[in-house]
C-alpha cells in the first residue's frame, strides 16, 4: 500500500517549519563538525610531525575506498570533560575493509594523550557490543596512554569499565570473531592487554610501544635504567617477546598490513535474514521532512507523511490498519532492505500495544529485523485505562520486545518519555542500534508535566510540614525543573552520554538504516523464547 | 612454386606471413631464439626451428644459422618480413649460393638503395628530386653557409631513424657527429654518415612499388605516414590524403621509374618528403615489405605477400594484376608498441596477462595482425612492436572513426602500450588537418599534469567501479552508498596509477554525480551519472559525452580500460615523511633497464656536473645516456664498455658536492 501525502511544500506552515529545522540541523553540522573536523591545535600538529597520521585519516585510509563510514557515538562526552572535544578521544564505527564489515575502535592521541575517560570507556564497550552481536570483527587501532589517573573511580573498578573492554576481546575471540589490533603508539598498563588479547597484532616501528609499566615507572619499582623503546617497541615484540605478530614501516604500511590480515579471516560473506530487494527512492524527497516536523512541539507530527518519505517507494503493507491506531504496523523496505515497521501515531492505549506485541511475534516468526520509529509521550493513563489493564497490555509489548532475537533498531524521531521509551524499544531493550533526530527528545516525562509534578510533590511535603511557599517561589521551583528536563531532553544530553549511537540527519535517514540493517546481517539470528506474557 | 618457405621473422611478421603461406598451400617454418620458444610465430608455423640464444646476433641475424635451418627443414625460400636480415645483401647472397630464393630484391639492389649515399647517386639518375646534402664530413661548415639551418645528420648504411641527429645550432655539431658516427658503427658496422638540409614541417609520403624478375615495375597507391614520434611512424594511412593530385601523379611516376631504373624485384618502397610548398624530395627506398603494408592491401584488396612470393617464384606482374590499381575507400592502420607513453615512450617489458584481439576484430570488423596473445611476454631484446590495428572505412573519416573505437576497445593488459598516446592523435583536431607534419604528433605527447590529472580519473573510474562491481555481485548498501559519512559526501582517495601516486579528493555520490578535486581544491573532473551497466562496464558521462570503461582483475593486479587508455591501479600507503627511511636523491646510478654499456664518459675521479652523462646504455637498439643527478666526483665506477648488465646494477656511485 502506499502512503499518500497531502503536504504542500508551498505552504506557509511547511516554510515555517523548514526554516525553524534548517537552524536545527545547523546546530547539529556544527556540533558534528568540532568533532569530526576540529581545529588544529598543538598536540594535532606534534602527532603530524611525528609522522603519524591523525586518528580519521588512518580510518579513512583503513576502509575500502569510496566505502561509507558509520560513524558511531560521535559526539560521546560533548561538554563532559574540559579539553576533551566530542568524540571523548576515539573514533568508532563500522567501515568495511577487504570486503568485509569491521567494527573499528581507534584511538585519539591529540585528545589528552588518547587516554580513557568515562564516556570513552563506555563507547569503546559500546563498540565492541555491536560487534559481538553482529559478528563483526574488531581493529583496535591504539594510541593510547590508557585509563585517564584523575577519574581512576570512574573507569576502573566497575564491571562496565576498562577491564570490561579485554573480557570482551576474550569472548569475541571464543566466538570467532577476529580481534585485530594495530598499536601505533603507547599501548601502557592495561592498553598493553588490547595487542596481547588479540588475534593478530600489528606495530609501527619506532612509533608503537606495548607494556605494563612505563620506563619512569620501571625506574621507581626496581631502579631499572630503559629506554621506551627497549623496553617496548616494535623490535622486542616482533623479535623477543612475541606479543605482536607484524612489524610495519609506518602507520600507512601498518594499515596496508591491516587490510590484508582482514583478508585473511577470509570471513564468509553469508548474510543472514531476509534477503535485500531491489531499492527503491521513496516518492517524496526525504528532505521533505524539515518542513514536515512541527516547529511547536505542541503540533501534530505527521507521522504517515514522514513515513512517506523514509520508506522505498513509500509503500508500507499495513498490518492491523483499523486496529489500534496510534500505533501503526506494517512491513516495509529501505534501500531495498526488509523491516517490519513500528511507528508512533500517538499514545499507546492497550489495543496498540497488543497489536505491536502480536506484530512483534510475526517478525521474530519470519525473521525480519524491527525497526522502531519513536514518537513517545507514553502510555495513556487515567481510571478507564488502568482498570482496563493497560499496564499488563504494555507489560505484553515490552515482553515481546526485550525477548526479540530480530535485530531491533531505533529511531527516535519524536519524542522519548516515560514508558513509551521501553516498548518502543529504547536503550534498554539493547536495540541494535539506536539514533535520534536532532530535533528530538528524550526523558521520563515532558518537562511541564515534570515541573507540575515536582512541584505539587513539594507543595504536598511542604503541607505535611506545616510549611508555605510563595506563588513567586513555586513558579521559580517550577521554572527550574522544566529548565533542567529540558537541557536533560536534549538529543546531544544523550549523545554526549551514549544514550544512543548518534544523532542523524532525516535526510540521511534511510542510509543509516540500511547500513545498519546490512551490518546486522553479519549475525545469525538466534531462535525466539518468551517469558510469561500475562493475560 | 614453391612448397616450403622459412620465414626468417619473429613477431606480427612473421605470423602474418605463415597466414599467407597457409592460404596459398605452402609449408612454413618459423625460426626462434630462447626468449621466443613459446610465441605465437613458433607455434603457428607448420614447422618450428630453434635458432639459437636470444640476442639477435645469435638467432635472427645469424646468416649461417639461417641457411642451416633452411638445409635442415628443406625451405626453398626465405622470407624476411622486415627488419633483422631483410635488407642485408651479404644474406640474400648466402641464400642464393645455398640455392635457396632470397624472397626480395636482388643483393645489389639491397646494396644500392641500402647506402644513403649511392641511392641518391642512383635517384638523380632516375630524375628524382633531392634534398641538399653532403657526405664530406670535411665541407659540412661550407654546407651550413651556403643551406643553412636546420640540418640533418644520418648514418649512411642506416634507416628507421636509428643515429639520426637535428642540428639547429652549430656548436652542436661536433658532438651530434661524433655520437651518430659511433651509434651508426654499432647498428650497422659502417661508421660513415651524411648531412642534409633539414626540410621542417613536411609530409611523409611514400609509394608502395613492385617489380618482378621480367623487368616490370608497378606502383600500388601511396600511403601518407606524417604520424611520427622521433622518426618513428606510429600512424600510417593508405591512399595519401592531403597530396594534390598533380603532385601525387608526379611522385607515383616518380616511384616507377625508380622501380624500374634499379630492375627492382618484389615489394619495396620509395618514400618521400613533401613540404609545405608542395615540392616534394626523394628520401630513400626500402628494399623490403613495409610494417604499414596492409594499409594498402585493405585499399587495393590485394595479398602483398602472396605476390612476393609468387613474384620470387618467377611470376609476371601482369599476369597477377590485371588492371591498373585504383585504391577503394581508406584505410589507416596504428602500431601498437609495448611501450610507455608517460615514461619517455620507454619499453614495457613483460607478460600479456590479456589481449582481446578477437574481441576487437569482431566487434569492429578491423583487422589485426598480431605477434602476441596473452601468456606471451614482451622482452628487451627486440622490438616493441606488439601488433598493428589497421581499419579500413569508405572515407578517411570512417576508417579513423572505426580505428579510435577499436583502440578504445583493444584491452592489453600486463604491459603498458602506447594506444593512449595513438588516440591522443586520432583524436587530435590537428591530425585531421592539412598541417598535419612530421614533427607534429611529437607536440600532442600529453604534458606531465595532464597525465596526472587522466591518471586521477583513472584512480576515481577504479573506485567506483570496483566498489558498484562488488555491489552487482552481491547487492549491499556497503557498496552502494559510496562516499557516505556520517554529514558529508567527500573522501580522500590515494592510489597508485601507472606506478605514480596519484591522490585526490572524490565528492559527492547523491544521483551518481561525483567531482573530483585537487589538493588545492580545484576542480579536475566531473562525472554525472556513473552506472553499472549490465554487462559490467562503467558508464557515465564527463564534460558532456558519454563514456564507458571497465575494471580488470588479472593475475592479482587491477586494471581499468578508459576511453583514455589503460590504467594499472593499485592501493597506495603514501610514505610518512618524516619516516627515517625517507630517501634523498640517491648518488648511486642504477641501470634502469638492461642493456649493454657502449661508451662510459667518466673515470674514477674524475669530476662531474650535474646532468653529464656518465656512460651510454644501449637497450632495445637505442642509446640511453645515464646522467648525474648532481655535481660530484665519481667515487666508483663498476661498468665498462661492452658490459651487459641488468636493471638495478650499480654503475657508479658519485660524492655530491
Amino acid at each position: 500500500m502506499k502512503l499518500g501525502s497531502n503536504i504542500s511544500p508551498s505552504s506557509e506552515e511547511f516554510k515555517k517549519n523548514s526554516s525553524h529545522f534548517r537552524g536545527i540541523l545547523n546546530e547539529w553540522r556544527t556540533n558534528i563538525d568540532a568533532a569530526v573536523n576540529p581545529p588544529i591545535d598543538k598536540s594535532i600538529e606534534r602527532h603530524r610531525e611525528r609522522g603519524k597520521l591523525l586518528t580519521r585519516d588512518r580510518v579513512e585510509t583503513l576502509i575500502d575506498p569510496g566505502s561509507p563510514f558509520l560513524e558511531i557515538g560521535a559526539l560521546a562526552g560533548k561538554d563532559l570533560y574540559e579539553g576533551v572535544r566530542p568524540g571523548a578521544g576515539i573514533i568508532t564505527g563500522i567501515g568495511r575493509i577487504s570486503g568485509t564489515e569491521c567494527m573499528i575502535v581507534a584511538n585519539d592521541a591529540t585528545v589528552k594523550g588518547g587516554t580513557y575517560f568515562p564516556m570513552t570507556v563506555k563507547k569503546h564497550l559500546r563498540a565492541q557490543e555491536i560487534a559481538l552481536e553482529n559478528n563483526l570483527p574488531c581493529i583496535y587501532m591504539v594510541d593510547s596512554g590508557g585509563a585517564f589517573l584523575p577519574l581512576q573511580d570512574q573507569v576502573f573498578p566497575d564491571r562496565d569499565h576498562f577491564g570490561r573492554i579485554f573480557y570482551n576481546q576474550a569472548q569475541m575471540s571464543a566466538r570467532g570473531i577476529a580481534q585485530i589490533s594495530v598499536v601505533m603508539g603507547s599501548c601502557t598498563a592495561g592498553g598493553a592487554y588490547v595487542p596481547a588479547m588479540s588475534d593478530v597484532s600489528i606495530i609501527v616501528r619506532e612509533q608503537g610501544t606495548i607494556f605494563l609499566a612505563g620506563p619512569p615507572l620501571v625506574k621507581a619499582a626496581t631502579g631499572e635504567d630503559v629506554t621506551a623503546e627497549e623496553l617496548g617497541g616494535a623490535a622486542v615484540h616482533c623479535q623477543i617477546s612475541g606479543v605482536t605478530d607484524y612489524m610495519a614501516d609506518d602507520d600507512s604500511d601498518a594499515i596496508r598490513i591491516c587490510r590484508m590480515a582482514v583478508k585473511n579471516l577470509a570471513k564468509s560473506p553469508q548474510k543472514f535474514g531476509p534477503a535485500r530487494e531491489t531499492p527503491r527512492e521513496p516518492l517524496y524527497d526525504p528532505a521533505e521532512i524539515y518542513g514536515l516536523i512541527p516547529a511547536d512541539r505542541k503540533k501534530h507530527f505527521p507521522m504517515r507523511e514522514i513515513l512517506a518519505r523514509v520508506l522505498d517507494g513509500s509503500e508500507l503493507d499495513e498490518f492491523k490498519h483499523h486496529y489500534g491506531q496510534t500505533v501503526i504496523c506494517g512491513f516495509a523496505q529501505i534501500e531495498g532492505y526488509r523491516v517490519g515497521l513500528i511507528a508512533n501515531d500517538g499514545i499507546l492505549f492497550s489495543e496498540s500495544a497488543l497489536k505491536a506485541a502480536h506484530f512483534i511475534e510475526l517478525c521474530n516468526q519470519r525473521q525480519v529485523p524491527l525497526l522502531f520509529c519513536q514518537n513517545i509521550a507514553g502510555f495513556m493513563v487515567g481510571k478507564k485505562y488502568e482498570h482496563g489493564g493497560i499496564a499488563k497490555d504494555g507489560a505484553k509489548m515490552v515482553t515481546a520486545v526485550s525477548c526479540s532475537t530480530v535485530p531491533k533498531l531505533t529511531l527516535v524521531m519524536g519524542g522519548s518519555f516515560g514508558a513509551g521509551n521501553y516498548g518502543m524499544a529504547g536503550r534498554a531493550y539493547q536495540p541494535r542500534m539506536l539514533y535520534m533526530w536532532p530535533n528530538s527528545r528524550i526523558s521520563v516525562m515532558g518537562p511541564e508535566q515534570a515541573g507540575s509534578v515536582l512541584t505539587q510533590v513539594r507543595s504536598e511535603s511542604y503541607a505535611a510540614q506545616k510549611k508555605s511557599w510563595s506563588d513567586e517561589e513555586r513558579d521559580k521551583y517550577r521554572s527550574e525543573i522544566e529548565a533542567s528536563y529540558n537541557q536533560q531532553a536534549s538529543p546531544y544530553y544523550s549523545s554526549a552520554r551514549l544514550w544512543d549511537d548518534g544523532i542523524i540527519d532525516p535526510a540521511e535517514t534511510r542510509t543509516t538504516l540500511a547500513l545498519s540493517l546490512a551490518a546486522t546481517q553479519n549475525a545469525a539470528i538466534q531462535p525466539v523464547k518468551y517469558g510469561v506474557f500475562r493475560m | 612454386m614453391f612448397s616450403k618457405i622459412l620465414i626468417a621473422n619473429r613477431g606480427e611478421i612473421a605470423c602474418r606471413i605463415i597466414k599467407t603461406c597457409k592460404k596459398l598451400g605452402i609449408k612454413s617454418v618459423a625460426v626462434y631464439s630462447d626468449a621466443d620458444s613459446t610465441s605465437m610465430h613458433a607455434k603457428l608455423a607448420d614447422e618450428a626451428y630453434h635458432l639459437g640464444a636470444s640476442e639477435a646476433k645469435d638467432s635472427y641475424l645469424n646468416i649461417d644459422k639461417l641457411i642451416k635451418a633452411c638445409k635442415d627443414t628443406g625451405a626453398q625460400a626465405v622470407h624476411p618480413g622486415y627488419g633483422f636480415l631483410s635488407e642485408n645483401a651479404e644474406f640474400a647472397r648466402a641464400l642464393a649460393k645455398a640455392n635457396i630464393t632470397f624472397i626480395g630484391p636482388k643483393p645489389e639492389t639491397i646494396e644500392l638503395m641500402g647506402d644513403k649515399v649511392k641511392a641518391k647517386e642512383f635517384a638523380q639518375k632516375c630524375n628524382a628530386p633531392l634534398i641538399p646534402g653532403i657526405e664530406d664530413e670535411t665541407k659540412i661548415q661550407d654546407f651550413i653557409k651556403t643551406n643553412g639551418l636546420p640540418v640533418l645528420i644520418k648514418a649512411a648504411a642506416g634507416g628507421g631513424g636509428r643515429g639520426m641527429r637535428k642540428i639547429y645550432a652549430e656548436t652542436e655539431l661536433a658532438e651530434a657527429i661524433k655520437g651518430a658516427k659511433r651509434e651508426a658503427e654499432t647498428f650497422f658496422k659502417d661508421g660513415r654518415i651524411f648531412v642534409e638540409k633539414l626540410i621542417e614541417n613536411g609530409r611523409h609520403i611514400e609509394v608502395q612499388m613492385f617489380g618482378d624478375t621480367h623487368g616490370n615495375a608497378i606502383h600500388l597507391s601511396d600511403r601518407d605516414c606524417t604520424a611520427q614520434r622521433r622518426h618513428q611512424k606510429v600512424l600510417e594511412e593508405a591512399p595519401s590524403f592531403f597530396v594534390p593530385a598533380p603532385i601525387r601523379a608526379e611522385i607515383l611516376k616518380t616511384a616507377v621509374a625508380l622501380c624500374k631504373g634499379s630492375g627492382y624485384v618484389g615489394a619495396g618502397t620509395a618514400e618521400f618528403l613533401l613540404a609545405p610548398d608542395g615540392k616534394f624530395y626523394f628520401l630513400e627506398v626500402n628494399s623490403r615489405l613495409q610494417v604499414e603494408h596492409p594499409a594498402t592491401e585493405l585499399v587495393t584488396g590485394l595479398d602483398l605477400v602472396e605476390l612476393q612470393i609468387k613474384v620470387a617464384a618467377g611470376a609476371k606482374l601482369n599476369d597477377l594484376i590485371q588492371k591498373p590499381i585504383e585504391p577503394t575507400g581508406f584505410a589507416i592502420e596504428a602500431r601498437i608498441c609495448a611501450e610507455s607513453p608517460e615514461n619517455n615512450f620507454m619499453t614495457s617489458t613483460g607478460l600479456i596477462l590479456k589481449m582481446n584481439t578477437d574481441e576487437v576484430v569482431n566487434a569492429h570488423g578491423v583487422r589485426i595482425d598480431a605477434g602476441f596473445s596473452a601468456g606471451d611476454s614482451v622482452t628487451h631484446y627486440y622490438d616493441s612492436l606488439i601488433a598493428k590495428v589497421i581499419a579500413h572505412g569508405d572515407t578517411r573519416e570512417d576508417a579513423i572513426t572505426k580505428l579510435r573505437d577499436s583502440l578504445k576497445n583493444f584491452h592489453i593488459l600486463g604491459i603498458r602500450t602506447n594506444i593512449p598516446y595513438l588516440l591522443k592523435i586520432l583524436t587530435s583536431n590537428e591530425f585531421g588537418q592539412a598541417a598535419f607534419h612530421v614533427n607534429a604528433a611529437e607536440s600532442l605527447i600529453p604534458s606531465a599534469e595532464i597525465q596526472l590529472k587522466e591518471k586521477s580519473l583513472a584512480a576515481t573510474l577504479h573506485t567506483i567501479a570496483t566498489r558498484l562491481s562488488e555491489n552487482s555481485a552481491r547487492p549491499n548498501i556497503w557498496t552502494s552508498a559510496l562516499n557516505w559519512r556520517l554529514h558529508s559526501r567527500r573522501i580522500r582517495i590515494n592510489a597508485l596509477v601507472n606506478e605514480t601516486e596519484t591522490s585526490l579528493w572524490l565528492e559527492g555520490s547523491n544521483k551518481n554525480s561525483f567531482r573530483v578535486l585537487s589538493d588545492t581544491n580545484e576542480v579536475l573532473w566531473a562525472i554525472d551519472r556513473a552506472t553499472l551497466t549490465p554487462s559490467g562496464s562503467l558508464s557515465f558521462i564527463l564534460d558532456g559525452r558519454h563514456h564507458g570503461c571497465r575494471i580488470y582483475t588479472e593475475a592479482g593486479r587491477n586494471f581499468i580500460a578508459t576511453h583514455l587508455g589503460i590504467f594499472e591501479v593499485s592501493e597506495h600507503f603514501p610514505k610518512l615523511k618524516s619516516h627515517s627511511d625517507q630517501a634523498t636523491v640517491s648518488n648511486e646510478i642504477k641501470a634502469p633497464f638492461p642493456g649493454k654499456v657502449v661508451a662510459v664518459k667518466a673515470h674514477k675521479g674524475a669530476k662531474i656536473n650535474e646532468g653529464d652523462s656518465v656512460i651510454v646504455l644501449e637497450s632495445m637498439k637505442m642509446e640511453h645516456p645515464l646522467k648525474a643527478p648532481l655535481s660530484g666526483v665519481v667515487e666508483e665506477l663498476s661498468v665498462k664498455e661492452g658490459d651487459v648488465i641488468e636493471a638495478g646494477r650499480l654503475v657508479a656511485r658519485l660524492n655530491f658536492t
